[in-house]
């Protein structure tokens, strides 16, 4: 192991056990996703070609993120094998890097279709459509904190898992489950501050994020206190490895077929 | 309705490489060589002509042992026919030019 490896893991480790004293479910919800994708990619391997160079390990990895591609008359394209194929017969290393940058840049390059984008702002409208019912029925009490904390992550795991195994492309499902993540969280800043601001006059002084006491001087500081950057930010972070972890295993059958 | 783009001078290039080799089909590296192309420019425009239905492919049938099997490209009938419209396009394009005296720049790969 080497020495910078080494010093990755004992900061993860020190960082993990800082956590766990200040706020031990931040540390189930975030770590423990994050250390099975650090535990997947470590693992993986392709199969049968265990000595490969760089430029077939970079086209490699691309490929398995991109999937297939299906030309006009539905036939399935695998362009990742096409790809490899064609770097096969390249025999010059240098060639072989430019080749297979250019190839990987070809595979990640494009969007894989609209249905990303239909989807997340589908489960966007939905997420914030729930979350304002859940406030207006539950005025006063734990406010949505929990609520935006907790279930987004569920959320954006079913997505990633779903959309990787329907159409079996961990991209479409990592582009899916990240693009809804980031809708779902404009959905929660837009809730957040329509309900602080709802909050403010209806019971004043209570925080929509947890409902506990907070002292609030006007409308404009209760809507920036819930929708604050942070508050958003730390959503972000803990939502994130979540739709990754659920494409990867959505993906993970076919993969195992090799 | 959308209006179809304009293929840009990459694809024409391209497409054009693949119409001079009607019968026979061709590989993407070579593709890249004969036209001084990048992989990343090539791929993406081979992608997007095959999902068109512009450009036919297959898996070589009996490749070398201990080499996989290469994918192979060739223009389909749609796209033999897009390659017609674009010579023809190049083609006015140097009439109208050369009536104007302007300069027409070729296209990637393209003999001057």
């Amino acid at each position: 192991m080497t020495t910078r490896r080494t010093g990755w893991i004992v900061g993860a480790v020190a960082v993990a056990l800082v956590l766990s004293m200040i706020a031990p479910g931040a540390v189930l919800v975030l770590a423990v996703p994050v250390a099975v994708i650090w535990s997947i990619l470590t693992r993986w391997r392709p199969t049968g070609h265990e000595d490969r160079d760089v430029a077939e390990r970079l086209l490699a990895a691309a490929a398995v993120v991109t999937g297939e591609r299906t030309s006009s008359d539905g036939e399935q394209v695998d362009w990742g094998a096409a790809l490899r194929a064609e770097l096969a017969t390249i025999t010059v290393p240098r060639e072989r890097r430019r080749f297979a940058v250019g190839a990987a840049v070809a595979l990640l390059g494009r969007p894989h279709s609209r249905r990303s984008l239909v989807v997340a702002a589908a489960v966007a409208v939905a997420f914030g459509a729930g979350l304002l019912g859940v406030s207006r029925a539950g005025l006063g009490d734990d406010g949505l904190g929990s609520v935006t904390m907790l279930l987004p992550p569920v959320m954006l795991f079913a997505i990633g898992y779903l959309c990787a195994r329907s159409t079996r492309s961990l991209r479409f499902g990592l582009e899916t489950g990240v693009v809804a993540a980031l809708t779902t969280l404009v959905a929660v800043a837009v809730v957040y501050g329509v309900e602080a601001a709802h909050w403010y006059h209806v019971a004043p002084d209570v925080s929509v994020l947890d409902g506990d006491y907070v002292e609030f001087d006007s409308t404009r500081a209760a809507v920036l206190d819930a929708a604050h950057p942070v508050i958003l930010l730390v959503h972000l972070v803990f939502w994130s490895p979540w739709p990754v972890l659920g494409a990867w295993v959505g993906r993970a059958p076919r993969s195992a077929r090799g | 309705m959308r209006r179809p783009r304009k293929p840009t001078p990459q694809t024409i290039a391209v497409v054009l490489a693949l119409a001079d080799n009607p019968s026979g089909w061709s590989h993407g590296y070579h593709l890249c060589r004969q036209l001084g192309l990048k992989a990343g420019t090539v791929y993406p425009i081979l992608m997007r002509l095959t999902e068109r239905g512009q450009v036919e492919t297959t898996w070589e049938t009996d490749p070398p042992s201990g080499r996989p099997a290469r994918h192979l490209y060739r223009l389909s009938g749609e796209g033999a026919r897009f390659a017609k419209e674009l010579r023809a396009a190049a083609a006015a394009e140097i009439l109208r030019a050369s009536r104007s005296g302007g300069v027409i720049r070729p296209a990637p790969g393209e003999a001057v």
